[in-house]
């Protein structure tokens, strides 16, 4: 009689847990249908977060999910309607262009700021400027020791970022000109980290957004003119296009999607999302 | 009631005999999923499907490897002569420089006419490598298609170049991730395996009770922990300490790999060798003390040798353990695809790679399948671990 009661209890339990999680499970997807989600590239990462603190503090309804893992991630998910909003810190491939095209409805591309690419050495490093041939030659493996760019007699550690960031690419076609990166390049899985790790290397170089920069790690001046002249890597210089490493910095959603992603994306180009984009260091699209 | 009772207890074996079966099921069909996706790289070629690669007619080259292709690109190899043809420099041509040759009038303003003029384009200049879309390609193409090899198990297994996203050709080589992964995984091992190996003697043998029932809940305290708590653990105390201790240019090395592993295995090989070693039975120490032998004599003498087969199945499983570890390396070991030669550079493991890309990886394409074969690999990596330890767990002597 006791084992009965047993089940009894039992399948009351088992039923009860069946109960609970289809309730959860409802409740998710009402959710699901407001929530907009944003994903992409980490560079767009930190001044997206401070938007949407800002906005949803005017829209207390709203509910947005924000999730990084670099550019192609963001553009895989939204080529396969994981996600509402791509950031990406690069254009779209071809391949990619196509892949929307067979589906069908449009993209739609909004650049919502602009980044300086920052090259980031140890203080202690007694190089301070870098031409762009020098830069693709560390990058592609040709030069590996500091006493090449009138440094010390050190084997440089150079770091970059994951093959899934937009920066990675971005780099990879600017400044490499479409060549391949060295395999023996050391890489890392976000700006962050590349900081943190400059910051701790005498003798590491690195490339991260100007946002990133702070007072631990060393910004480069870069000549574009084969050594004649250099231009320091600051905000004022990107800004009247002198340094010349700037990239937009976007925003791609589906035309049909457009309802729903329009309100935030609005928001981020308004005056005071602008700011927000100012004061988290980069460039504000006006 | 006894009836009823009979009933429910029928119920009650048929649902627990429908959950193993459910469980095999889904071992099963995740397997072949894995499989079946990892395998079918190798009917394909490491290119876009809508890639052309052509050159001019009268180029006595056919035939090309995705690595020559990749050099070619990087400017490491810039003259026909380097790979088999005439003396002549090789002139690349890509859809972005259409726009630079070619003006607005001669492509039309859709396009309509870039395919005649790449056509011509390709006639007229006999060291051209063309690298175009497909749509762009005219039907009568005068030029010749250079035919790429598909992606067989050998140049997949032993291509030195991981470069998944490299256009126009991928490199898919898993070489360095396989011996990566390898490498880190034995240096997990040789740390961790005499720390466990001193730790469980000393809880078997020597402590007194009181402290092996204090150390037993924090050793395994240690396997409940979080794999990207380790991760960041080590990114932030092991790396730069590393870094510091060895002098390196870089902190993020295989060494801080095989520490964070090493300290991740300790708990496997704590608990199962010292079950071990628990289980020498009374008479065989009590024989062994009787004779005149000193404690520390009997531990290494008849415990140790008694359980030995039990160590190394500790040792296995640790490795099993560290082999699959995914996040914490990913986070500390700097990720270079390169074979490894030292602890002190940067190395690149298998989990690691799959955790990295498989975001960025298009559904179905073929950066998603490749990393789908690297997961193959690894599953027949961890299937053989499991096999030599049942076979070790199996062959208990005595």
């Amino acid at each position: 009689m006791k084992t009965v009661v047993y089940y009894f209890i039992f399948a009351v339990l088992l039923a009860s847990c069946g109960q609970s999680a289809n309730t959860a499970g409802k409740k998710n997807i009402k959710s699901k249908t407001q929530q907009l989600n944003i994903k992409g590239s980490d560079t767009e990462l930190s001044f997206t977060q401070k938007e949407i603190e800002e906005y949803l503090k005017k829209n207390p309804d709203a509910s947005i999910s924000l999730t990084g893992g670099g550019s192609s991630v963001g553009i895989t998910a939204l080529i396969e309607g994981n996600t509402d909003i791509a950031m990406t810190s690069r254009d779209l491939t071809t391949g990619e262009t196509n892949e929307f095209g067979e589906k069908g409805g449009g993209i739609k591309k909004m650049i919502v700021a602009y980044d300086g690419l920052a090259i980031i050495v140890n203080p202690a490093n007694k190089v301070d400027d870098i031409t762009m041939k020098q830069l693709e030659d560390i990058y592609t493996g040709k030069i590996d020791h500091w006493n090449d760019l009138q440094g010390t007699n050190q084997k440089m550690s150079i770091l970059s970022r994951e093959s899934s960031s937009g920066t990675y690419s971005y780099f990879k076609e600017h400044i490499l000109e479409g060549k391949s990166y060295s395999s023996t390049i050391t890489q890392l899985t976000s700006n962050g980290q590349i900081v943190e790790s400059v910051s701790q290397s005498p003798d590491a170089i690195g490339y991260v957004s100007l946002g990133y920069v702070n007072s631990k790690v060393k910004v480069l001046g870069i000549s574009f003119d084969g050594g004649k002249t250099f231009v320091e890597g600051k905000i004022e210089n990107v800004k009247n296009n002198s340094y010349k490493i700037k990239r937009p910095l976007y925003y791609i959603f589906e035309e049909n999607n457009s309802a729903k992603a329009d309100p935030f994306v609005n928001y981020v180009l308004s005056d005071s999302g602008q700011k927000i984009v100012e004061t988290a260091g980069f460039i504000k699209v006006k | 009631m006894r009836r009823l009772r009979k009933i429910i207890e029928k119920i009650v074996e048929g649902v627990l005999a429908m959950s193993a079966a459910i469980t095999s099921i889904t071992v099963l069909l995740i397997i072949i999923f894995l499989f079946d996706e990892g395998l079918s790289i190798f009917s394909k070629k490491p290119v876009d499907d809508d890639t052309v690669i052509a050159v001019n007619s009268s180029n006595p080259v056919s035939k090309l490897t995705g690595l020559q292709i990749k050099d070619i690109f990087d400017q490491k190899i810039t003259n026909w002569k380097q790979i088999g043809g005439k003396n002549d420099s090789i002139k690349l041509f890509r859809l972005d420089e259409a726009g630079t040759t070619f003006t607005e009038q001669q492509m039309g303003s859709n396009f309509e006419r870039l395919a005649i003029c790449v056509d011509s384009y390709v006639v007229r200049t006999p060291g051209v490598l063309l690298y175009f879309s497909s749509k762009y390609i005219p039907k009568d193409f005068h030029g010749k298609r250079i035919e790429i090899a598909n992606i067989t198990p050998y140049s997949f297994l032993m291509g030195k170049q991981w470069f998944p996203t490299a256009q126009p050709v991928a490199q898919l080589g898993v070489l360095p991730l396989i011996l990566g992964t390898l490498w880190v995984t034995l240096g997990a091992i040789l740390f961790a395996l005499p720390f466990g190996l001193a730790t469980a003697i000393f809880m078997a043998e020597i402590a007194n009770h009181k402290v092996r029932n204090y150390l037993k809940p924090v050793v395994e305290l240690l396997a409940g922990i979080p794999s990207v708590v380790y991760g960041f653990f080590g990114l932030i105390v092991i790396v730069p300490a590393v870094q510091k201790i060895f002098n390196l240019p870089v902190g993020e090395s295989g060494l801080a790999g095989s520490i964070v592993l090493g300290i991740m295995a300790l708990p496997t090989i704590i608990t199962i060798s010292e079950d071990a070693l628990r289980t020498t039975p009374r008479a065989l120490k009590e024989a062994s003390l009787a004779l005149g032998a000193s404690h520390w004599q009997t531990i290494r003498r008849v415990i140790v040798p008694y359980a030995s087969s039990g160590i190394t199945a500790a040792i296995i499983l640790g490795i099993g353990r560290a082999i699959g570890e995914t996040m914490a390396v990913l986070m500390v070991t700097g990720n270079a695809a390169v074979i490894p030669h030292s602890y002190f550079e940067p190395l690149r493991t298998i989990p690691a790679t799959i955790a990295a890309e498989l975001g960025e990886a298009a559904y179905g394409g073929l950066h998603f399948k490749a990393l789908f074969a690297l997961g193959c690999i690894l599953f027949i990596m961890t299937f053989i671990i499991n096999l030599i330890f049942e076979f070790i767990a199996k062959k208990k002597k005595y």
